[in-house]
């Protein structure tokens, strides 16, 4: 924007300074031309025609500078015929070009002999005593050279002040703009910072005209906020309200009823528990929107990282972390905390000693914020390949004895495909295990 | 072993609780906050069962009071919404293991068991000492070859000595983790299961594993 209008400005100027210079030569010109039409006059009363009509010229003439050799002023009268009659002493060694002017006609003026001097032509009659009509030609011509000195003068002056001029503006403009831009610049700033997670929302104090946007940001992005916090809130509500009394029923099956009622409640109540795991976890998903910050994913993984090794303290498991530097996640912590946790908790569960994370950045060309690529693999007896779209369909279980392995891989797709546009692929690790990689 | 059960839920409590006493653990009840703390605080707890929606104090703080005043004892926390985030504060809080509702009561009591093993330094299912096998899992008692007919307070008087071998247990600590509170008890009743114990697993009073340190207590040695 600065440079746009330091380029106007400096068009602007440079058309002011030529219209000047120009109107400054013409004014010059005109100057000159009348100087020459006054040396003309001058000519005229000194010249006489005597009565043969022989032009006679007094000796010294009222113009000293056309009696002097190479003076820059020059004169000369010629015969209509066009032969030279008379010639200034100053004319001696110079052949001016002079115009041609019709006999009777008007006075000519114009730059001649390749833009080196002003002439001016002037055709007069001279009536004779006898009655007879003589015409002659008066010529009259100025160095340039002397008559432009003030020309160059006048250029010097006139575009060194329009550049200090151009100068003076450009960086008034820049200074104004920078004033004026500044509250936008924040503003940019500050919505980067929140992308970033560095700040929940706007700052306060902006300029009266950007307030009222600043404002209703802020109150979108706490709205937002909010409303998902209600959310889920409520969701945990009514999980607690809903599976408490399933785990009395659950425990009334194992415990307290005949066999074959047992085995139905069971049945239904798992059923239930995992309508109501699975409705859950994509209502709480928050996804991913402009607002969503990005966060680094060492240490989500870290802590669940350390609560599993906790909780699988028995099978002595190696967990191997190798995030890239500058690897982000954008989007919802606590949705990326149950992804991880249940791709992680699935890593636990299967794996023999060994599990490995990996996770770097990738580009999207959808996003300007990238992706995250992360490898979850261990080395158990991994996922055969004609299990794995089962496993991850709705509900599937490939092995009902293991609790939870039920939908824990189909939540983590559900919410990666779902709620970030991503992908989540089953493959074989070269740990021997499954590998699973989520693209989110 | 004595388990604290705290859920508000009184049909699940009870429930959790008669499973538990079943299987012969001492159980202590309870379905409030500030009293799970309390309790936890104050009596031999080995481990406990902890929700973490609780009226008073929640399930994360009562886990905290416990941890701020140095009690150790493992915690199993029950979760109903069974989100990571709720998972990873209970188990950074100082829990040991987590179950979402509804569970298995047979996965409680594996966990408990676990738990136990764990917290005692073991970490196989089955606990060997010399020539004394005892298996957490199947409750399952062998002396070298043969197993051993052991009665249910025998099981349990060996599976305390066993988790705490190398330590003196007092005759006061066996009762309060061994009996309910108000089971009418002898303080001879210990002493006559530990002689039919010995008798048991030392019949030709060859090794004589448990020390008597008079005064003090008992000992299982540990090698």
């Amino acid at each position: 924007m600065a440079l746009i209008a330091a380029c106007v400005l400096a068009a602007f100027l440079g058309l002011v300074g030529s219209v000047l210079d120009r109107a400054y030569r013409v004014s010059l010109e005109n100057g000159v031309r009348e100087k020459l039409q006054v040396q003309v006059y001058l000519l005229l009363g000194a010249a006489e025609l005597d009565d043969q009509g022989h032009l006679v010229m007094p000796e010294v003439l009222a113009e000293p500078r056309l009696s002097s050799p190479a003076s820059g002023l020059y004169a000369s009268i010629a015969a209509g015929s066009g032969a030279t009659l008379w010639q200034s002493l100053s004319s001696t060694g110079h052949r001016i070009p002079y115009p041609t002017t019709t006999i009777g006609g008007t006075p000519t003026f114009g730059i001649v002999g390749h833009g080196e001097y002003y002439a001016l032509s002037y055709p007069v009659t001279w009536e004779l005593a006898n009655g007879e009509v003589r015409n002659l030609e008066l010529h009259v011509a100025q160095s340039r050279a002397d008559a432009d000195v003030p020309v160059s003068g006048f250029r010097h002056t006139l575009w060194s002040w329009l550049a200090a001029v151009a100068a003076a503006l450009i960086l008034a403009q820049a200074g104004a703009l920078r004033w004026g831009l500044a509250p936008l610049r924040r503003l940019a700033n500050e919505i980067s910072e929140i992308e970033r997670g560095d700040r929940t929302g706007l700052g306060e104090d902006y300029p009266r005209e950007l307030s009222t946007v600043t404002d209703n940001l802020n109150a979108l992005l706490v709205s937002g906020s909010n409303r998902l916090k209600r959310y889920r809130d409520a969701l945990a509500d009514l999980a607690h309200s809903l599976k408490t009394p399933l785990a009395v029923l659950r425990s009334a099956a194992d415990g307290e009823m005949p066999a074959q009622q047992g085995d139905l409640i069971r049945e239904q109540v798992e059923r239930m528990d995992q309508a109501i795991a699975y409705h859950l976890q994509r209502g709480a998903a928050a996804g991913r929107s402009t607002f969503s910050s990005a966060l680094d994913p060492r240490e989500t993984l870290e802590r669940i990282g350390a609560s599993l090794l906790k909780v699988y303290a028995d099978k002595s498991v190696h967990l191997d972390l190798d995030i890239d530097e500058g690897a982000l996640f954008v989007g919802d912590p606590g949705d990326f905390t149950e992804v991880v946790g249940n791709l992680l908790d699935n890593a636990f569960k299967w794996c023999r000693s060994r599990i490995r994370v990996s996770a770097h950045s990738i580009r999207d060309e959808n996003s300007a914020r990238g992706r995250l690529l992360m490898d979850v693999e261990d080395d158990g007896p991994g996922i055969p390949k004609e299990h794995r779209q089962r496993v991850l369909a709705r509900g599937q279980r490939l092995d009902e004895l293991v609790p939870g392995q039920g939908i824990g891989l189909t939540l983590v797709r559900e919410m990666v495909e779902k709620a970030y546009g991503g992908s989540l692929t089953l493959e074989k690790s070269p740990l021997g295990g499954a590998r699973v990689r989520i693209i989110v | 072993m004595r388990v604290l059960v705290v859920e508000d839920e009184m049909r699940l409590r009870r429930q959790i609780a008669a499973a538990l006493r079943e299987k012969g653990f001492v159980v202590d009840e309870c379905g409030e906050g500030r009293e799970a703390a309390f309790i936890g605080e104050e009596y031999p707890i080995d481990v406990a069962v902890l929700d973490l929606g609780l009226p008073g104090l929640s399930g994360l703080e009562v886990l905290g009071a416990w941890r701020a005043r140095g009690r150790k004892f493992p915690v199993l926390i029950l979760t109903a919404r069974g989100s990571w985030q709720e998972k990873v504060a209970g188990l950074e809080a100082g829990a040991d293991d987590y179950l979402v509702k509804p569970f298995q009561m047979e996965e409680v009591i594996a966990r408990l068991r676990a738990l136990l093993r764990r917290s005692a330094g073991w970490t196989q299912p089955v606990l060997r000492i010399g020539e004394i096998e005892l298996d957490m899992g199947s409750q399952q008692v062998r002396v070298g070859e043969d197993p051993a007919d052991l009665t249910a307070y025998e099981y349990r008087l060996l599976e305390y000595l066993m988790l705490h071998a190398g330590t003196v247990v007092s005759k006061t600590e066996l009762t309060e983790h061994l009996y309910e509170e108000g089971d009418e008890r002898d303080s001879n009743v210990v002493e006559v299961l530990l002689t039919r114990l010995r008798r048991k697993l030392d019949p030709q009073r060859r090794h004589n594993p448990i020390e008597t340190l008079r005064g003090r207590g008992y000992r299982l040695r540990r090698e």
